[in-house]
């Protein structure tokens, strides 16, 4: 054990950090998020609301409500896909487990930017996937630009968080649970619903919300996959910081997104306590 | 019978997941060495042609070079900053460290974006009129944004380390006399090692492959991968990113091997653990 006084020391050249490199700078944003908006807006101003209005613009509101779809598709996308992978794993050994491993941790470490682009490939006019539609005749010239592809990479990307999230509490549970509900006669989807689900729950929502919020906050893939047409909260503020430059305006919208996602944070914790509380 | 179907479906749904999981990094591999400039299915041949056009492109070798200084200055400090971070929290008793552990472990769930915009608007706002040198424009708040992302990562594998590691052996150390110092160096070390060895990986591929906090310090001087390959692919059509994207998949692959056999990123066995720990002393 380390003394209170070697501690301090230890900890404060991070904290230090932090505090200028994090806690300032967010202190900034929500104090220029209550400035006048609009374009090329100075910095200094009277205190105002103003620049909330995106609770009541309807441009924007879809935009947040848009982003907000997404994100929980993708969620659901990645637990429906996910689950079977998690169970997969777990019963796994040797070789095969690392191998399984290898293949899920080993994208997360490929630039977010490589893994769209290779969407972009899939999806697009000269993609497998519009030929093989196009030789069964008709189907459109490209599946990029719309909310589909966006869920679709967004959900490939975000995957392994899901995976790992679901596997660290399956490794939890006793494998007898699930032989003894088959002993007595239960089917495999039985048992599943009844038996490992319920007790997996802790990592279900401790997964959902680690995709929910990264999600949210993702950019390169909604951009590169769903271009102009999807419009979400990252994609309009990063116009409205380096086009527009109406800083108010992306501040609040920045606001926003940082509470939908403590929102989503704490409503999941909750869910957490109560869940692990039952169990 | 039922059992057969079972086994069937599962199999199925399980090939599902991982065929959304890989599609997207194996078309860009097969299409790096696509002889044509358009997809085509089967191939007609295979080329390195991309590759070298790939190295010819300056914005994108830059990148390379940007992404990898970047990601190491970044990586070094958040060894010295969250290395002895993690020991204070993981340590020790100081009030409040739930809260400071949340803090420092916050960047690794809050959108990047926000980060950066804040970044950006401190700097641009409060730093730069403050002081006598260009901070925007230049690498600082670059590098500092990437900081703020990598410290999470060394701190959270370090405190998992800690955690695993057995604090008694430092408290025997300390009873028979041995400084803080000589412990860390002696007996914490060795075996929280694999762990930060562990972390600083993933700071260093987390902060090479970032795009959301770079974006919003690149300029015409400065840029890294991630964002040289979203320009370029604005602009052409071709396998060139495909092919510098297939090198950088390729290294990191390399990479993630050669730590998991030096350093058993992804889990030791009892019996390791207790050689490891013994040193090689016995």
């Amino acid at each position: 054990m380390i003394s209170n006084r070697l501690a301090s020391l230890l900890v404060l050249p991070a904290a230090l950090l932090f505090a200028v490199l994090l806690v300032a700078p967010l202190a900034f944003v929500l104090r220029v998020s209550l400035l006048p908006p609009g374009p090329g807006a100075p910095l200094e101003g009277a205190w105002t609301l103003a620049a909330y209005r995106a609770l009541v613009d309807p441009y924007l509101l879809e935009i947040l409500v848009r982003t907000v779809r997404i994100a929980g598709l993708t969620t659901v996308c990645t637990l429906v896909l996910g689950f079977p992978m998690a169970l997969a794993l777990r019963r796994s050994s040797g070789t095969w487990r690392l191998v399984q491993i290898g293949l899920i941790v080993t994208p997360l470490f490929v630039s977010v930017v490589v893994r769209a682009y290779g969407w972009v490939l899939l999806l697009g006019s000269q993609g497998p996937l519009v030929s093989i539609w196009a030789r069964l005749g008709g189907g459109p010239a490209t599946l990029l630009g719309t909310e589909t592809a966006v869920v679709a990479g967004l959900t490939e990307g975000l995957l392994p968080f899901m995976v790992l999230s679901l596997a660290a509490v399956l490794a939890q549970q006793e494998p007898d649970l699930e032989e003894a509900s088959r002993g007595l006669g239960a089917s495999a989807f039985a048992t599943f619903c009844r038996v490992t689900l319920p007790l997996a729950l802790p990592g279900v929502a401790a997964g959902s919300l680690l995709v929910f919020m990264v999600a949210m906050g993702s950019y390169a893939t909604p951009a590169l996959v769903g271009g102009s047409r999807q419009r979400l909260m990252v994609t309009e503020i990063y116009t409205q910081t380096m086009t527009v430059f109406d800083w108010p305006l992306a501040a609040a919208l920045s606001m926003l997104l940082l509470a939908a996602a403590l929102v989503v944070a704490l409503v999941a914790t909750r869910v957490l306590r109560t869940a692990g509380g039952a169990s | 019978m039922g059992v057969r179907v079972d086994r069937a479906v599962f199999a199925t749904l399980v090939t599902m997941g991982y065929a959304v999981l890989l599609a997207a990094p194996l078309i860009v591999g097969y299409y790096a060495f696509s002889p044509t400039v358009v997809l085509e299915w089967p191939p007609t041949g295979l080329t390195l042609a991309w590759f070298r056009h790939a190295l010819e492109q300056p914005r994108l070798v830059t990148g390379v070079v940007m992404s990898a200084v970047v990601a190491a200055g970044a990586t070094a400090a958040a060894l010295a900053f969250g290395v002895p971070a993690a020991l204070a929290l993981g340590r020790g008793h100081l009030p409040g460290r739930r809260w400071l552990t949340a803090l420092l472990l916050s960047p690794l769930t809050l959108p990047g974006l926000v980060l950066a915009i804040g970044v950006l608007m401190f700097a641009v706002a409060i730093v730069q009129p403050l002081s006598p040198w260009a901070v925007t424009g230049g690498p600082a708040p670059l590098v500092g944004a990437h900081v703020i992302i990598t410290v999470p990562w060394v701190m959270r594998t370090t405190l998992a380390g800690l955690e695993s590691a057995d604090a008694t052996l430092e408290d025997a150390a300390r009873g028979l006399g041995a400084g803080p110092l000589e412990t860390f160096r002696l007996v914490t070390l060795p075996l929280v090692r694999p762990a930060i060895a562990a972390g600083a990986m993933f700071a260093f591929i987390v902060s090479f492959g970032n795009f959301a906090l770079s974006l919003f310090f690149t300029s015409g001087r400065l840029t890294t991968l991630p964002v040289a390959i979203f320009e370029y692919v604005d602009q052409f059509q071709d396998p060139t990113v495909a092919a510098m994207s297939s090198l950088v998949i390729a290294a990191t692959v390399a990479v993630i091997v050669v730590l998991e056999r030096t350093t058993a990123l992804f889990g030791v066995t009892p019996a390791e653990a207790r050689r490891h720990a013994l040193g090689r002393r016995t």
